[in-house]
């Protein structure tokens, strides 16, 4: 910058926007000023009542050693989000394939049929799989008409309905992320396995699957990460009986009010979180990941 | 070692294909036979379905009529993977997540070779295209010109049946593409296999070929070494796209000696027939090379002459080419040698041109 222009700009009274970085800091600071008042400040709190409330000390994380409760409900919730990421990945690899090697008509069919559902309440969706699942429902009803069963399998109020649930909504999540990376494979790379002597099968192992591993541990950390604290269907569909993490807090706070157990598993849960954010940008591109690249 | 043992030659025999994509004629109806050890270019501007008929030998497109044998047994319908060509592909298309090593490696990986035979025949492909120190690195972290020789390793390590290459040249700058020009030239006299190479790129063409088979618009318009392409093309079409030609036409009004006399427009020419002579009062076009006309001084001897003025020239180290608007025949353009040329003719300037009967080529019309 010149000092001409300088004194210029001094002269017209703009002297307190001199520097671009002021300029920039008042741009964000409307935001930052949200962002710190409604989501900083109440974090910290939360992570101050961890170790507080209802004594100042480590007492809360303590039960995590010590609560068989605790623990049984730790493990559930790392056992479903295991499953349901890895059932989560396994459909969305088959349909972001199919996806990606279909005509660009069929491909706006099928985007329109992964990203409805994104679109559609998660309340109302589990309450749709409600009406499918249960003893009287559709499926079993069918199942029993056709001979398959006798009896109505109990598909609702346990783990297998909440990770029906949970697969179904975290889909989108698995396929958007896997779907980007498999655009971007070089399909001559393909036809090159095949000219070079690779079968159908063996140019989709060795070439095909190792490129598009990348979008698949994007997707599944991702995936992973949302199952981790997820709320409404385990809840719907879980019956109680399932208890997750998150749930496991809600009824810590509404209804024991041990805010202390709860703020401890809420910093339990975003450490965990961070911890496996660090593991993935070692791995992929974040940005990219979440479409800022 | 093997590799540079010469292989005996397979000959592909290509009989009468077609092949439509929507309402698009992309190849139609076309013959060609290739033999063992032959280094054949298809040359044709883009759309002309060179590519097309590469992707049907190397079996990524099926015809929908004609069939292809490979020594006399039928391979129309065999999938790629069971032709044993080796292809190089536009833009190499190497395995970004594979190493040099393991890109070579890789045709012999699927045909479960021993390791130890991998390993050999692996360095001796990395030889003969002369990269063996980088085999560790990945493919994106070699230039233009060293990616080009792995995507040739990989495609001749495991001695395919015949060589595809199309377009293997055309993301490289000019200099390194004559410098893999000569290199490819070699590759081939040392490997004995036939290559077929596509491009649209006539300089490449007649560089490298043993023979040239052009095409455009789906058809195979003519096909020769690239010195019976060039000096004695039978359509106007070859002799414009292979080197530029210009084009005088008339009507036959005599028979001379071995030739023709015809006139274009109230200016008569001198031209020896290609074959039998054309019949009195038909229509004849004759292509003329730039570098076989010359500017003449009034009153020499030459079998014909044409008046004209100098529209343009440009200087091009080795020759000027310049320009000249002819009454009758339109513009014509000359390239005369700079060394002899002496002084740049001046735009404006009144000059005669003039060329040899045997300097012209009587060629057909598209």
């Amino acid at each position: 910058m010149t000092a001409p222009a300088d004194s210029a700009r001094s002269r017209a009274g703009l002297g307190l926007f001199a520097s671009p970085q002021t300029r920039y800091w008042l741009l964000i600071a409307p935001a930052l000023l949200l962002m710190g008042v409604f989501y900083i400040y109440p974090i910290g709190r939360v992570l101050w009542m961890s170790v507080t409330v209802p004594a100042p000390g480590l007492d809360n994380y303590e039960l995590l050693a010590s609560s068989a409760s605790i623990q049984r409900m730790l493990w559930t919730t790392a056992r479903i989000s295991v499953l349901t990421t890895i059932f989560t990945l396994l459909l969305a690899y088959v349909v972001a394939y199919a996806l990606v090697h279909s005509s660009p008509r069929v491909q706006r069919w099928m985007f329109l049929g992964v990203l409805v559902p994104l679109w559609i309440s998660v309340l109302v969706r589990a309450f749709a799989w409600f009406v499918l699942l249960r003893r009287e429902g559709l499926i079993n009803s069918a199942l029993m008409a056709t001979g398959v069963t006798d009896s109505p399998l109990s598909l609702i109020w346990n783990e297998t309905g909440v990770m029906i649930g949970m697969v179904h909504y975290m889909l989108p999540l698995g396929i958007l992320p896997i779907f980007s990376n498999m655009r971007d494979i070089d399909q001559r790379c393909i036809a090159a396995a095949r000219g070079l002597g690779a079968s159908r099968f063996e140019a989709f192992w060795r070439v095909f699957l190792p490129l598009s591993l990348p979008g698949v541990v994007g997707a599944s950390i991702l995936v992973f990460i949302f199952s981790l604290g997820f709320f409404v269907t385990p809840a719907l569909l879980g019956g109680g009986k399932t208890l997750m993490i998150a749930e496991y807090i809600k009824v810590q706070i509404l209804e024991v009010v041990r805010w202390g157990v709860a703020s401890m598993l809420a910093a339990v849960l975003l450490i965990v979180i961070g911890v496996l954010l660090a593991a993935l940008s070692r791995l992929v591109n974040l940005r990219k990941l979440f479409g800022a690249g | 070692m093997t590799m540079t043992a010469t292989i005996p030659g397979h000959d592909l025999s290509i009989s009468r294909v077609s092949k439509t994509f929507g309402t698009f004629k992309a190849v139609k109806d076309v013959s060609l036979d290739i033999k063992g050890g032959e280094f054949l270019t298809m040359l044709g501007p883009s759309g002309s379905g060179k590519t097309t008929l590469l992707m049907m030998i190397a079996g990524f497109v099926q015809p929908d009529q004609g069939s292809i044998h490979l020594d006399k047994q039928p391979i129309t319908h065999l999938p790629p993977e069971s032709r044993n060509f080796g292809m190089v592909f536009q833009g190499y298309a190497l395995f970004p997540h594979l190493s040099v090593f393991d890109n070579v490696a890789f045709p012999l990986k699927v045909r479960r070779r021993p390791r130890a035979e991998i390993e050999e025949k692996v360095k001796a492909a990395l030889e003969l295209v002369k990269l063996t120190t980088q085999s560790e690195r990945l493919p994106r972290q070699l230039s233009g010109g060293q990616q080009q020789r792995v995507a040739l390793a990989r495609a001749l390590v495991f001695t395919p049946h015949l060589l595809l290459l199309d377009e293997p040249l055309s993301a490289l700058d000019k200099k390194l593409r004559a410098e893999l020009q000569e290199e490819l030239k070699r590759l081939h006299r040392k490997v004995g296999l036939s290559f077929i190479y596509v491009t649209h790129d006539q300089d490449e063409a007649l560089s490298m070929s043993d023979r040239i088979v052009v095409m455009s618009d789906g058809r195979l318009v003519e096909q020769g070494t690239p010195s019976e392409l060039y000096d004695r093309p039978r359509t106007a079409f070859v002799a414009d796209f292979l080197g530029k030609s210009n084009f005088v036409r008339g009507k036959v009004e005599s028979h001379v000696g071995d030739g023709f006399v015809f006139s274009g427009d109230g200016v008569r020419f001198v031209q020896k027939a290609r074959d039998a002579k054309p019949g009195i009062g038909s229509k004849v076009t004759v292509a003329l090379r730039p570098e076989k006309l010359s500017i003449v001084a009034p009153g020499t001897e030459s079998d014909n002459r044409l008046s004209g003025v100098v529209r343009e020239w440009n200087y091009f180290g080795s020759e000027f080419r310049v320009l000249v608007d002819t009454a009758g025949c339109g513009p014509i353009s000359v390239s005369l040698p700079a060394w002899t040329a002496g002084n740049a003719p001046e735009v404006g300037q009144s000059l005669e041109l003039g060329w040899s009967a045997r300097a012209g080529m009587e060629v057909q019309e598209a």
